[in-house]
């Protein structure tokens, strides 16, 4: 186990641990994390196919080796960090030829849902969403939409919680701002 | 730690629901009874490779041709000079050869025929 999985792996295996090889098991995992693992992707990577490849590369990872679940505490946190490891290669494999990697990627919302009245549509908070710095991007979806906590961020970006919350602050300043000029 | 930032705000963006996946992820990936199906090759990564692989092929064509058109390197290449005399009698000559220089140019230096003498002196010329 290297540190980066410390945060989701404990050594003790889990009765409720998916990973046991069956594919049922398997099934289950994809139904219960597959829409915040795409929604993740789509932040991550550049269009939305590479974001539906990168989802099938880490649950064809998972089929290869089930075993890497089985005392997996936290399996959504795992199942980030795997993610956001299968990207990363992606792009360190292609990116000598692609330009703008960095720049790509942005939260896809499915409308609004519940509430009082919205004060901006969907299709803005995506543009503001893609303007914001990647790192930006990612912390302000993570505590947005996933509802992480600034040190489970912490602990899937490898930055320290006090970074994950000051790019927050940032992020939000700056979001405001875009939406208000829309 | 202040997990708690601008609410108004964040609970605005939280009220967007990220887009789930489309509908046909689940059947691409995982078969009818669960196991996982193999992602068939994108044409994009096809391409991708066949432009890499062209890009090499030219580079090294053109790395050959280069190379056998080119003209061939110097063979005979003179040896250092050695030189073999104290380094300082190579500086007496040479400020004997400045000072020669600055009487040709005529460059009056008040101590300069002084040096000169005492230089030709030295080295007995």
């Amino acid at each position: 186990m290297n540190a980066r999985d410390r945060h989701s792996r404990k050594t003790a295996p889990q009765a409720t641990a998916p990973g046991s090889g069956a594919p049922a098991a398997l099934a289950r995992l994809y139904d219960e994390h597959a829409a915040r693992l795409y929604a993740y992707a789509c932040v991550l990577a550049r269009s939305p196919d590479e974001a539906e490849d990168v989802v099938q590369s880490v649950f064809l990872r998972l089929a290869k080796r089930p075993g890497r679940m089985v005392g997996v505490e936290n399996p959504r946190a795992y199942l980030f960090r795997s993610l956001r490891n299968e990207v990363l290669r992606q792009r360190s494999r292609w990116g000598r030829w692609r330009r703008g990697d960095a720049a790509a990627g942005t939260v896809h919302l499915n409308g609004y849902v519940t509430g009082a009245e919205a004060q901006f549509d969907a299709e803005a908070v995506e543009r503001a969403m893609a303007a914001l710095p990647p790192g930006q991007r990612e912390v302000v979806f993570l505590k947005v939409w996933q509802e992480m906590t600034f040190a489970e961020i912490a602990a899937l970006l490898d930055i320290p919680a006090n970074t994950a919350a000051s790019r927050y602050r940032y992020a939000l300043e700056k979001l405001r701002g875009l939406l208000r000029n829309e | 730690m202040n997990d708690t930032a601008p609410e108004t705000f964040e609970e605005q963006l939280r009220r967007f629901r990220p887009a789930p996946p489309p509908q046909g992820l689940r059947s691409r990936l995982l078969a009818g009874d669960g196991s996982v199906r193999r992602p068939p090759v994108r044409w994009e990564r096809l391409v991708r490779i066949a432009a890499a692989a062209v890009i090499a092929a030219a580079l090294l064509v053109h790395g050959l041709v280069e190379r056998s058109t080119a003209p061939p390197p110097p063979t005979a290449v003179a040896p250092p000079r050695t030189e073999t005399r104290p380094v300082e009698l190579r500086q007496i000559e040479l400020i004997a050869a400045w000072s020669r220089q600055a009487a040709r140019t005529q460059v009056r230096l008040p101590d300069l025929a002084a040096r000169r003498a005492q230089l030709e002196a030295l080295l007995g010329s």
